[in-house]
């Protein structure tokens, strides 16, 4: 009669545990090397979204204004409006008459220079804010504001919705290359880690092949071995990560609040811990799997 | 049936360990492998039992080529055999009856009936009383016997034995002939190199002689 696979596996995973028990100080050694590697991204991500986050929260909405003709009546201004604010691209219109664009200008450095003139130079105009931010989204909103009836000038601040877009961009970029390297090289540490595990045990798998050991078989416990370390890095990495982001939140937090920001959350605790988790145990087996097979390879 | 066509082994160096062997062991035969050390012997057990490739010439089990068989089936033909090898020792870390056990674990067979099963093997060599305990504890006989129990235990349908008797007492070394004996009654094959040909000369069916990789004497 055969064994079921879960036998098999009961097997592995006690010769991996027994594995990590023969050596504890290098297991744990091993394992903050590996949690190391995972908190320290992760904290850069979390400040990285929350800073985003910020931006988001500090007017980088991009706004288009558009400026009536000087001759254009009112009640036609307002009707043009009210077609813009059932636009689905839209959202937000505001409309500024004549007189309190003038009102406005009168408080700024200009205002001597306009009291000078006799009548209001000014044309009724209307501020957009379109639902998507995306530069080509925004250009194209502008583009239709352009042909409206009755639209003299657009004008809109491109250049600094560009700007946030590739600041943002730029974050996430610098983000991901750091996740990518650390990942690397906490594959490689798990490599190595299996790899001397592999070496130490070159005895006891030559006695296995003798004996009529499949590679699967001789292997098993080193994929475990290589998820376990993962899973145990990834657990004690979330909980540096959980500590460093404790220590770090009450003053990015009251940063926040002094600048009117509401708070900094980028996103929460648990979710950040559990992708730490699953990304520590996958980069694990990832590992020993690289390791196993470069071993089997070498020595056939 | 196992047959050894101009088999030879060139390690790097050049050593020619084994030199256009041509060899035929019928099922169920006991044979003795003689022969000075470095004569070829260790070379041969490790080329029939599939732990090395040839430099050429062939191994064939029942007219199957082993080196056609891959690295996908090379652990499958191993399993035909017992092995009594000084580069398979038992291992030290794991209890008597754990070493016992590794070819029925290995060969997938349930947990609780591979123990059973070593259970039985080692009261066959008379070590039940000493399964828990750790190789190094044991004596050098104990040791001997324990390795034959693991090389019997999945009733393989070969077994090779490099130097079984070596550095055991008389006695221990009779008892390991005994048990080699009552194993070769049961219908296996043994193939069995040792310095001590007296030891064998009863049980022994057939003897050759190898000098510097080559057969140079096969008396039955």
């Amino acid at each position: 009669m055969k064994r079921g696979w879960w036998e098999g596996q009961a097997e592995a995973l006690g010769r991996a545990l027994a594995l990590l028990r023969t050596a504890p100080l290098v297991t744990a050694v091993v394992t903050l090397v590996l949690a190391t590697a995972l908190a320290l991204p992760a904290a850069m991500a979390w400040l990285g979204a929350g800073v985003t986050q910020w931006f988001g929260r500090q007017g980088t909405e991009p706004q288009i204004t558009a400026f009536f003709r000087q001759k254009l009546a009112r009640e036609e201004a307002l009707a043009v409006v009210q077609r813009w604010r059932e636009d689905e691209a839209v959202a937000r219109v505001v409309f500024v008459p004549r007189e309190e664009a003038l009102a406005r200008l009168r408080q700024t450095d200009l205002g001597a220079a306009i009291e000078t003139l006799p009548d209001n130079p000014l044309p009724d105009a209307m501020t957009l804010v379109p639902r998507r931010h995306a530069p080509p989204e925004v250009a194209r909103l502008q583009q239709r504001l352009a042909e409206e009836t009755g639209v003299e000038a657009v004008q809109v601040d491109t250049a600094w919705v560009e700007r946030v877009h590739g600041l943002a961009r730029a974050g996430t970029m610098v983000a991901a290359a750091l996740a990518a390297w650390f990942a690397l090289g906490m594959l490689a540490q798990t490599y190595l880690a299996i790899r001397l595990q592999l070496v130490a045990a070159a005895q006891e798998i030559a006695v296995l092949r003798a004996l009529g050991a499949t590679d699967g078989y001789i292997g098993r416990p080193f994929r475990w071995l290589g998820w376990l370390q993962g899973l145990f890095a990834g657990c004690v990495g979330a909980a540096l990560w959980g500590g460093l982001i404790a220590w770090l939140a009450p003053p990015f937090d009251e940063l926040a609040r002094l600048y009117g920001l509401g708070g900094f959350a980028p996103f929460p605790l648990w979710t950040g811990a559990l992708v730490l988790v699953a990304a520590g145990a996958v980069l694990g087996a990832l590992g020993a799997e690289i390791s196993l097979r470069q071993f089997f390879r070498a020595s056939p | 049936m196992i047959r050894c066509e101009k088999l030879a082994k060139i390690y790097p160096g050049p050593v020619a360990a084994l030199v256009d062997l041509d060899l035929t062991i019928p099922a169920g035969q006991f044979l003795l492998v003689c022969g000075h050390s470095g004569a070829g012997k260790t070379t041969l057990f490790r080329l029939i039992a599939g732990l090395e490739t040839p430099t050429s010439g062939t191994v064939s089990v029942n007219e199957h080529d082993v080196a056609r068989l891959g690295r996908g089936g090379l652990p499958y033909y191993r399993r035909r055999f017992g092995l009594v090898l000084a580069d398979a020792p038992l291992l030290p870390q794991r209890t008597v009856a754990e070493n016992v056990a590794l070819p029925l674990l290995i060969a997938g067979v349930p947990r609780r009936q591979a123990f059973e099963r070593v259970a039985l093997a080692l009261e066959r060599v008379g070590l039940a009383g000493r399964a828990h305990e750790l190789p190094p504890t044991l004596s050098g006989g104990e040791q001997q016997r324990a390795a034959i129990a693991r090389a019997v235990v999945h009733r393989p349908s070969v077994v090779i034995a490099d130097e079984p008797t070596a550095q055991l007492d008389h006695d221990s070394a009779k008892e390991v002939v005994r048990l080699l004996r009552a194993f070769h009654a049961a219908g296996v094959t043994m193939i069995i190199a040792t310095h001590d040909e007296a030891l064998f000369s009863s049980v022994a069916q057939r003897r050759i002689v190898l000098a510097h990789g080559r057969l140079v004497e096969d008396a039955r």
